[in-house]
């Protein structure tokens, strides 16, 4: 126990030993892990944007005012049949009518038009959903089979594919583009510490070298360099902490109005995956520090 | 105690800093090793306490072969040597105390251990009442005696005194000889490495005379003589 205790005390004094070079270390691993956190919130907010897109996709085939409901139970029925439609909406002629009106019920010269009719000119329709994106093509191929195609006034489909595919895009890129630079943060970080420790070793060779000579094992030597890394990193991790939450807040507003009626909150998503992210966190950082510390000492203490 | 049989260390790229050393030192035994300066003296203790490597031969201590001793039980060797140098390599920012208790700190001792040890040695050096001063509040002779109650924590079967009379005056090198031979009657091995003659002549034991990295003399009880 007082073995643990000496060693974390001259961890501690390395640690303060050198407090600039501690301080521009721990500012270099913040930056790391707050560039980690962006790329974790970007990602958080272009999955959920996505999903809520896809919950939105369906295929509309509206039918021609003539198919009976009868026909259109058949094409649903072998829509169905189809493993990649998750679910089909029924929407009766009155129903199409009905939603019409409701959707246009501001204009009044639209509703005294509608009103004149003496038929109802909208057919029923189905509202196709798949199980995942790739599945539409298959879908819309299938309603290309000759007993449909007459039946079919409509399809409505490409648009917002072109709107998922828009997005992926933006989202792929971006997060590549955040990754190379986390890969570049922690290769910066890793050189950082080994400096550091390189510094530290410098500044302690007298200790080292009585140390030796009075016998402490290689191990005594070069732990405490070691656990100066640790600390390095638990002091970024908690400070990171310090700046992701109010950043989240500065940007949540902007967020929201991305997201409207489909409110997202980041903080919120940060907040229940807490461990997750800042665990995980801590554990990378923590582990390029050792292995840096580990390298440094073995390089300069000769142990 | 310890033998050194036929030990040879060449440094880059063909110094001979030791060449076939035969030297069998007994237990208890108080012996200098004199010779002029890059005779090899230093070379002999740096190859025994395993910070040089040596070339060919073997090194025996206490029974233990530290030839080709392994790093991790380098420390362990350590322990059962105590060291002092010239330059004392007291760390300044420590007071006597301290510095002689990180000796056992670094070693993993307990509190209570490290507190009866250095108290202990402290007053086998002549060092009671400046326990609390720093190196540069006290004298060279003070410092010296420093550096070998730390040497003693570990109990070491082996003293190696590698010019420890350096930067003092004559009096002081003989307080510091008195010394040595006082931790010698305990039943320490003391091995003093120096090139003052006087000193030599002063403690009147064992003197093995070094030359080009040779043994070239050994007087049971000698003088020093070159």
């Amino acid at each position: 126990m007082s073995y643990l205790i000496r060693t974390i005390k001259f961890s501690l004094q390395d640690f303060y030993r050198n407090i600039w070079l501690s301080i521009v270390t721990i500012s270099i691993l913040v930056l790391t892990l707050v560039s980690i956190n962006v790329l974790v919130a970007f990602h958080a907010v272009t999955a959920t944007a996505i999903t809520a897109i896809q919950n939105k996709v369906d295929i509309s085939v509206d039918f021609k005012p003539t198919v009976t409901a009868a026909e259109i139970n058949t094409v649903k029925t072998y829509l169905l049949g189809l493993p990649e439609v998750a679910d089909i909406e029924y929407i009766s002629r009155d129903e199409a009518l009905a939603r019409f009106k409701e959707r246009h019920s501001a204009n009044q010269t639209i509703l005294d038009v509608v009103s004149e009719l003496s038929d109802n000119p909208l057919g029923a329709s189905l509202r196709v959903k798949a199980r995942n994106l790739d599945s539409y093509a298959t879908i819309l191929s299938a309603l290309d089979k000759p007993e449909i195609t007459p039946l079919v006034a409509s399809r409505d489909y490409y648009n917002r594919q072109t709107m998922i595919s828009k997005v992926s895009g933006w989202t792929d890129t971006g997060e590549k583009i955040a990754f190379v630079f986390i890969i570049f943060f922690i290769l910066i970080s890793a050189l950082i510490v080994f400096n550091t420790i390189r510094v530290a070793i410098y500044t302690h060779r007298e200790e080292i070298g009585i140390e030796k000579l009075v016998g402490a094992t290689n191990w005594f030597v070069s732990l405490p360099f070691i656990l100066e890394s640790v600390f390095y990193a638990l002091a970024a991790c908690l400070i990171t902490i310090v700046i992701v939450y109010p950043l989240l807040a500065f940007v949540q507003p902007y967020v929201a109005g991305f997201f409207g009626a489909d409110s997202f909150n980041l903080t919120d998503y940060f907040t229940a995956r807490f461990f997750m992210i800042f665990l995980t966190e801590l554990v990378v950082i923590m582990l390029v520090n050792i292995v840096s510390s580990m390298v440094a000492t073995r390089k300069y203490l000769k142990v | 105690m310890i033998h050194f049989k036929n030990v040879h260390k060449v440094y880059p790229p063909d110094t001979k800093a030791v060449d076939g050393v035969l030297l069998h030192i007994k237990p208890k035994e108080f012996c200098s090793i004199v010779g002029q300066s890059g005779t090899g003296k230093t070379t002999l203790v740096r190859l025994l306490i395993a910070e040089e490597r040596l070339d060919a031969g073997e090194i025996v201590v206490g029974g233990w072969d530290i030839t080709d001793i392994k790093p991790s039980e380098v420390p362990f060797l350590r322990r059962q040597i105590g060291v002092v140098f010239q330059d004392f390599k007291l760390l300044p920012q420590k007071t006597a105390y301290e510095n002689v208790a990180f000796a056992l700190e670094v070693c993993g001792a307990t509190s209570k251990r490290i507190e009866a040890v250095v108290s202990q040695v402290l007053k086998i050096v002549g060092l009671q009442g400046k326990e609390h001063r720093y190196p540069k509040q006290l004298s060279g002779g003070e410092q010296q005696r420093v550096a070998i109650a730390r040497s003693l924590v570990h109990r070491p079967k082996i003293l190696v005194a590698d010019e420890p009379t350096g930067n003092l005056d004559t009096i002081t090198s003989r307080e510091i000889a008195d010394l040595l031979l006082k931790i010698n009657e305990f039943g320490t091995t003391v091995l003093l490495v120096t090139h003052d003659k006087d000193l030599v002549n002063y403690v009147k034991k064992r003197v093995v005379t070094m030359d080009g990295g040779k043994v070239v003399g050994d007087q049971k009880s000698g003088k020093y003589v070159l």
